[in-house]
């Protein structure tokens, strides 16, 4: 008796279509995951069952993971990235609106900070350029609070930021120094320390 | 060679429709799914793929053969003289006749690079569709893919606009 592949059957061995399409599932976990950030994005307006399939964060992963990791660069209103390999070619990723800068990113999500000139204060948010989402990060509005840089915290899967607290009107002294924030978290950036002597090394690092 | 060919473990693969195609182990292990069921000890000497027909897994084996690496291939012995990048040559002329096929071929050989997991085969006939969703418009792209459009025409110029840079 042959070995059947029942594990793999339950796991869905269905049979190939040979009426000149393929399973939606093939198209998105094989096919879409594939595409440039502009195609997918086109893509999604193809179908509406579609759209939702990439709009899961399982899919926002697999398509990252398919993406080169390419320097990015900014160009008035335009964020760019460097194919180094391609003879020095510039992408366009995606087109951003003058107020928005750039900060930080990591895996495909980018930090972008903007000044809001009623509060006198920077508003973060985070962008996926894959898909357009979009969300503010309110728990760092009116904090007074600089980005360092953002990381994939390995033990949780979590996305997180470091941040740093400078004096920030009547910011009280022990409040000063270093915060780390997981994105997606509906707490406050936590305070972990404050290194007067190093304090320069680390503000002099930018990120972009 | 005849130590090395003698040393070589077959394996039985057998398609629905009743066809038995024997490679060396090392080939039908280019396939992520079988290599697991060989690994995971759920593999006796015949492996029956439930879903793939003769036809297009007859052609799946061709390209695992040639895509094995060398050290385990037959006609392996060439490898000591030729260097690495006129192999590489040699496989990407070879890889651009394989996929001179149909479309209905092509994308039985997508179904079938997905189920059996190997990258490579995958790599090869996604990217013609790939390339083929870039360039074209939203309707050659339903058509292509034989898919249909389940947005309502409204909704459709709305996702247009706040994506607009993406149609430019």
């Amino acid at each position: 008796m042959p070995t059947t592949m029942a594990k793999a059957a339950r796991a869905g061995a269905a049979p190939l279509r040979h009426d000149g399409s393929l399973p939606e599932e093939i198209v998105v976990w094989e096919i879409l995951v594939r595409l440039d950030p502009k195609s997918l994005l086109r893509c999604r307006t193809v179908r509406r069952t579609w759209r939702h399939a990439t709009s899961t964060r399982a899919f926002l992963l697999a398509h990252h993971a398919h993406q080169p990791a390419l320097p990015i660069a900014l160009d008035e209103e335009y964020i760019l990235t460097v194919d180094r390999l391609a003879a020095a070619q510039l992408h366009t990723v995606a087109h951003l609106d003058k107020a928005f800068n750039p900060e930080a990113s990591c895996d495909g999500l980018l930090i972008l900070s903007r000044c809001n000139n009623m509060t006198d204060t920077i508003d973060f948010s985070v962008c996926n350029l894959a898909t357009r989402q979009f969300a503010p990060l309110q728990q760092l509005h009116e904090l007074g609070l600089r980005l360092l840089g953002m990381y994939s915290h390995e033990p949780t899967g979590e996305y997180r930021l470091l941040l740093e607290r400078h004096s920030y009107n009547e910011t009280p002294e022990d409040q000063l120094g270093y915060y780390v924030f997981a994105l997606g978290s509906h707490q406050s950036p936590r305070y972990i320390g404050w290194q007067e002597s190093t304090s320069q090394c680390f503000t002099s690092l930018g990120m972009r | 060679m005849a130590t090395r060919e003698a040393g070589k473990k077959m394996i039985m693969l057998k398609s629905p429709d009743g066809m038995e195609f024997e490679v060396e182990e090392a080939v039908a292990m280019e396939s992520q799914t079988i290599r697991k069921m060989i690994e995971d000890d759920c593999a006796d000497t015949a492996i029956l793929i439930p879903n793939i027909n003769s036809k297009i897994l007859s052609r799946v084996i061709e390209y695992c053969n040639k895509h094995v690496p060398t050290t385990g291939a037959t006609g392996a012995a060439a490898s000591d003289t030729v260097a690495p990048a006129a192999l590489a040559e040699d496989l990407k002329i070879w890889d651009a006749e394989f996929i001179k096929v149909n479309r209905a071929t092509r994308f039985d050989l997508i179904q079938a690079a997905s189920y059996l997991n190997i990258k490579g085969l995958l790599d090869l006939t996604s990217q013609t569709t790939i390339d083929t969703i870039s360039d074209n418009s939203l309707e050659e792209i339903r058509s292509f893919l034989s898919t249909k459009n389940d947005y309502l025409p409204e909704e459709e110029q709305t996702i247009r606009r706040e994506n607009q840079w993406a149609f430019q």
